[in-house]
């Protein structure tokens, strides 16, 4: 009786396995035949022989794309997490009145459906003169993400012990003086898990892009593989070969650092 | 006022200030756009009342469609990534071997962009040389055009969302599993509750918040649903897969029905607001208990 359940059991997981790894699987392949080889006959198959011109084709569809997804990702990941982790430091450690309220309004951005703030942040980036501008990219995901990482660092301080931080007031250290010295070093695991989680996530938007991207000079990638699969009906083996190269830099950081992926995604999914 | 408050007031206090613009009066902004004749390609502030919203709710056959869609999906889309999701964290936190190859290859696609899965998603379903295509070929059943069906592109993108989003709900639900004490689970035994009624008596109501929190998250993401739908459909065929958040975009950015676009904003953002108010009011609860 015993046997069975187990084999039932590993059966149901791999079935779900190839559920969740088809489409990955349909990815790879296709994006490395050539485009004769993409036919109802061999779509499931691998490539007989490998073709990577669908590749150069994406490529040269997109490299700016990709180019400009690093420029803002990169300073926006760094600004929210910095103002995540100064925010939740100040919320668990050095407790004020109303901490609690200041928790709850800043949470609650966490929730906010995009569309209703679209409009306005449009006319404010041009009434800034920064509509256009990689800046306004970099300006929005930062303030979109302080929400998640003032809560992934809120639960992150919450788990260490304040007689850590006790120590250093005896000796006569400020605040700022336990930031830098104690809470920092201390830190490390909060700031990797809070960067990957904000890498993927403003890597992955797309709204804000289609929104704020206007000018090929800063669209990112995303917008440019959707207008990619506009302009390459049928294309199948350029636009896997687009959509790989796109997935590429958030696949190999979930790949190499899932474990603290996992932790942001539940970092987010509140404890409170 | 202690050299303490200030510097954390210091810290706390950017934060405070940008999401006080970018959420709370972005909101309010929206808000006071709905209320105008602004349906025009330069701006107008005159005072239309509430005429956006009738028209919307009264009159607007599209927006009739988008919240229809909008409930189809939502049912299907949430009940499908949490039942799913528990039952493929139960099995993970059945003690089996390579349980970490499972999680990770159940949590790959919330890696990935949602333009990249709908790219893939559309050739999957692509009529005439997708996967699909090729099963149907194989199994001599006739090709359909999946996404340009009025039946079947809804039910068709609801599959590419929960295949996107399940890994989530399975990562929730293991660590709620996870959390619950080896002996309570041991004494119900013993206690004689075994297979389903092991379940239903002890370990779902244990895992009572991993439950209240994917209900949260999955209710909200279906109400602002967008990026897949934008890529795969467009909301088509004949808006059979609209929804409330593509037509925001369409009326707001495309045919600069600016006050429209605004009013089906706020409709989705009071939605969002009828399952968030009361879970940010229990996480208040619990926080300040805490405190």
């Amino acid at each position: 009786m015993k046997i069975p359940k187990k084999i039932a059991t590993y059966m149901v997981l791999i079935i779900a396995s190839v559920f969740f790894l088809f489409p990955i699987y349909m990815l790879v392949v296709t994006s490395m035949k050539s485009l004769q080889e993409v036919n109802a006959t061999s779509s499931w198959s691998v490539p007989t022989h490998f073709d990577f011109s669908g590749f150069v084709t994406a490529w040269n569809g997109i490299s700016q794309g990709f180019v400009n997804s690093f420029e803002f990702t990169i300073p926006a990941l760094i600004f929210s997490v910095f103002l995540g982790s100064i925010g939740g430091f100040a919320l668990t450690k050095v407790k004020f009145k109303g901490s609690n309220t200041v928790f709850l309004f800043l949470l609650f951005g966490m929730f906010l459906p995009y569309q209703v703030v679209l409009i306005p942040l449009v006319k404010f980036m041009a009434g800034l003169g920064l509509y256009g501008n990689i800046w306004s990219l970099i300006i929005t995901h930062t303030a979109y993400g302080i929400p998640i990482t003032t809560l992934i660092f809120r639960n992150f301080y919450s788990s260490i012990p304040t007689s850590l931080l006790e120590a250093g007031q005896v000796d006569g250290a400020n605040t700022l003086q336990i930031y830098g010295r104690i809470i920092m070093p201390l830190s490390i695991p909060g700031i990797v898990v809070a960067s990957i989680w904000q890498f993927t996530n403003i890597w992955n938007n797309f709204l804000f892009g289609l929104i704020l991207g206007s000018m090929p000079n800063i669209r990112p990638v995303t917008v440019m593989l959707n207008n990619l699969n506009g302009a390459m009906m049928a294309q199948w083996n350029t636009l896997m070969a687009g959509a790989l190269i796109t997935a590429i830099p958030t696949l190999i950081v979930y790949l190499v650092a899932g474990k603290y992926f996992v932790k942001g995604l539940l970092g987010g999914a509140v404890k409170g | 006022m202690s050299k303490k408050t200030l510097v954390s007031i210091v810290f706390i206090l950017p934060s405070v200030i940008i999401v006080g613009i970018f959420v709370y009066a972005f909101i309010v902004w929206t808000l006071a756009v709905s209320f105008t004749n602004w349906n025009t390609l330069l701006p107008n502030w005159s005072f239309a009342g509430l005429k956006n919203y009738i028209y919307l709710f009264a009159q607007d056959m599209r927006f009739h469609i988008d919240l229809v869609n909008n409930f189809i999906f939502l049912p299907f889309f949430v009940l499908g990534t949490m039942v799913l999701g528990f039952f493929l964290a139960t099995l993970l936190n059945s003690g089996v071997k390579f349980e970490s190859f499972f999680r990770t290859v159940f949590l790959l696609p919330m890696a990935i962009s949602l333009v990249v899965s709908g790219v893939i998603w559309i050739w999957i379903y692509d009529p005439t040389n997708g996967a699909l295509a090729s099963l149907f070929q194989i199994l001599h059943l006739p090709s359909i055009n999946w996404l340009g069906s009025m039946t079947y592109a809804l039910p068709a993108i609801i599959i590419a969302t929960i295949w996107q989003y399940t890994g989530f709900t399975t990562s929730i639900y293991l660590a709620g599993l996870r959390g619950i004490p080896q002996e309570i689970i041991e004494a119900a035994k013993l206690d004689g509750a075994h297979g389903l009624r092991l379940y239903w008596n002890v370990i779902i109501p244990m895992v009572q918040s991993s439950t209240v929190t994917a209900f949260v998250l999955m209710v909200q993401l279906s109400l602002q649903m967008f990026d897949i739908i934008w890529v795969m459909t467009q909301g088509g065929p004949a808006y059979a897969t609209d929804m409330p958040a593509i037509y925001m975009f369409i009326a707001g950015f495309k045919q600069n029905f600016v006050a429209r676009g605004a009013a089906i904003a706020i409709v989705i953002f009071a939605l969002t607001l009828v399952v968030v108010i009361p879970y940010l009011f229990t996480v208040g609860k619990i926080t300040e208990e805490e405190a």
